[in-house]
């Protein structure tokens, strides 16, 4: 059983004049069999979550558990450990290496990651259900927005993590395409039994999503 | 390695310039090296040929062994109890053969002496007796030919060419080897002078009124051999500098180019020293397809060079400076390292 847990988090950038309370007393849990949907409007502390999820940076005060532990952000190594072994991350933007392509992107993770990765057939099956699967010898320039996106997503499924970690994930992507990337990581969350946390302000995704969460000014309230 | 060969076979147009400039400074640095090592070779390959390592010479010579006259009781101090010196005899001079005239040094050993049996031949043979020379081989290039009379400064008799040497070269001019008694001659000097100076393989004891130097101090103290040296080590050496300021520049771009990718890389866990190994082998193959080039490009038009241009190709010193370019972009690769170094992960999740 797998968990995410952040306990009484607060996030403050900058000091004096400057000072924005991005997080303001966070708790909540993301666990294993459930998509987490966190909505929001621009600057409302989404990404400054993530990050902190993510074990990609420090919160100001209170605590982050993995598994009932606390999150190690000391040491580099085994923060980059953390984020490659355990966490697939769905980011806004850059996702995908301009100079490798789709099929290079994974095999660029298989070069770095030797074990653990997803088996061929379902992988296959990833693409598949993302309609990606004839997109092997494409370069990421050569993809629509919504199609780089879906490619990012197989992207942050391959390395098999606990945790789906994605910031605005439908952003580029048609209604039909959002009720089936909704409906994946919905199942990827109770099929494969993993944590999926989606940030976004697409209310299309309510739907597929065990608990939401709306987030304003720093502050978070439990809507389901 | 991965990342790198991809990205250099995506952006061929990108990286083939990177390369193709590289390429032109190590051509520009292995040119200037063989001509630099050419030149030096056409002031001491002569010398280097008899694999003496002590000359001595009259004192007012000050180190140039072809205005040094010494007469006959300094020599016979100087080679007494040392079976391994000789006495030599040098004058720059102007041969005449068939209407040409060209301008060479004259050197003149005893006919038994060990030094000049160490010359390499490269057709003929050595002189048998004192009217026969051998001479330097680039004489050829002039019209000389085996058995052709030549006449050497102001000697009045004509002496025969029995043979060509390879290595010749004495202060950029071709040798004519003779024999020492002719020397007074051929300098136009009285025959109270007998030689301009000793040469040994082992340390000579000091005679008064003469000075012992060695083999490299001979060299320096030749005209112009320090001042040629000089320029060139310093046009290498700058087109070095030049060459990692070149690297580290392309290097610092490309990477800004990539650093949002390379962020995102990082927050995904992949370890920076992945990336940082990845710019290494990076800056590795661009050096040495670069140096790979420049050198071929360097032999190519080695082919093309009049040989009046004097180009020496030494493997080592070549390896030498590959190597120390491929060096010399490694170092310049710090600077693309510390960006990489410095990413957090953090910027991987924009907005
Ligand atoms: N590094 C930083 N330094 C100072 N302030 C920051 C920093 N990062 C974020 N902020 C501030 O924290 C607040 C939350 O920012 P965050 O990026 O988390 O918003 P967001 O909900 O992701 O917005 P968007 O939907 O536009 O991506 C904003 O007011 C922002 O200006
Ligand atoms: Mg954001």
């Amino acid at each position: 059983m797998h968990a995410l847990k952040l306990d009484h988090v607060s996030k403050i950038y900058g000091q004096d004049s400057n000072r924005v309370v991005a997080l303001d007393d966070i708790s909540f849990e993301a666990k294993q069999g459930e998509l987490t949907l966190i909505l929001g409007p621009s600057g409302s502390g989404k990404s400054t979550l993530l990050t902190i999820i993510g074990g990609l940076q420090s919160p100001t005060q209170g605590t982050v558990q993995v598994n009932d532990q606390p999150i190690m952000m000391d040491n580099r190594q085994d923060a980059d450990a953390f984020r490659l072994n355990q966490v697939g991350f769905v980011l806004q933007s850059h996702s995908l290496v301009p100079f490798l392509t789709v099929q290079q992107q994974f095999d660029l993770v298989d070069h770095v990651k030797k074990t653990g990765n997803l088996n061929a057939s379902s992988f296959q099956r990833y693409l598949t259900i993302l309609g990606i699967e004839s997109l092997g010898d494409k370069y990421p320039s050569e993809l629509s927005g919504g199609q780089a996106q879906r490619v990012a997503i197989a992207r942050a499924l391959y390395t098999n993590p606990d945790f789906i970690l994605a910031d605005e994930p439908t952003a580029a992507l048609d209604s039909a395409r959002v009720q089936k990337v909704g409906a994946l990581f919905q199942q990827i969350a109770v099929a494969n039994k993993k944590s999926v946390v989606i940030v976004t302000h697409d209310l299309r995704l309510k739907q597929f999503a065990d608990h939401i969460y709306t987030i304003e000014d720093g502050h978070i309230h439990q809507e389901k | 390695m991965f990342l790198a060969i991809r990205e250099m076979r995506k952006e061929k147009l990108r990286y083939g310039l990177v390369i193709a400039v590289i390429a032109l400074i190590s051509f520009l640095i292995f040119i200037l090296s063989a001509l630099a090592l050419g030149l030096s070779n056409e002031n001491t390959s002569a010398v280097t040929s008899w694999q003496v390592r002590h000359v001595a010479m009259s004192n007012d010579a000050n180190g140039n062994l072809a205005q040094s006259l010494l007469p006959q009781d300094k020599v016979t101090q100087l080679i007494d109890h040392q079976p391994h010196s000789a006495p030599i005899g040098v004058a720059q001079t102007i041969l005449k053969f068939k209407r040409q005239r060209v301008a060479t040094t004259f050197i003149g050993f005893l006919p038994d002496s060990r030094y000049g049996k160490r010359v390499s031949l490269a057709a003929g043979r050595l002189p048998k007796s004192s009217q026969e020379v051998v001479v330097s081989e680039k004489l050829r290039q002039s019209g000389l030919r085996l058995g052709d009379q030549i006449t050497i400064g102001l000697l009045p008799q004509k002496l025969t060419v029995v043979g060509f040497v390879k290595n010749a070269a004495y202060n950029m001019s071709p040798v004519v080897y003779g024999d020492l008694h002719h020397w007074p001659a051929i300098k136009g000097v009285t025959s109270a002078f007998y030689a301009s100076g000793v040469i040994s393989d082992e340390p000579l004891t000091h005679v008064a009124g003469t000075k012992v130097y060695t083999r490299g101090a001979l060299f320096n103290k030749m005209p112009g051999y320090a001042a040629q040296n000089m320029t060139f080590e310093l046009m290498i050496g700058f087109l070095v500098v030049i060459s990692i300021v070149v690297v580290a520049i392309f290097l610092y771009i490309l990477t800004m180019q990539k650093l949002p990718n390379l962020a995102v890389l990082r927050t995904q866990g992949i370890p920076s020293r992945y990336l940082v190994f990845n710019t290494l082998s990076e800056t590795a193959m661009i050096m040495t397809s670069a140096v790979v080039i420049g050198l071929l490009a360097c032999l190519l038009s080695s082919l093309a060079i009049p040989s009046v241009v004097p180009m020496y190709f030494n493997f080592q010193l070549i390896l030498a400076v590959g190597l120390g370019l491929i060096v010399a972009g490694l170092l310049a690769a710090f600077i693309p390292i510390r960006l990489i170094v410095k990413i957090e992960p953090k910027q991987g999740i924009g907005g």
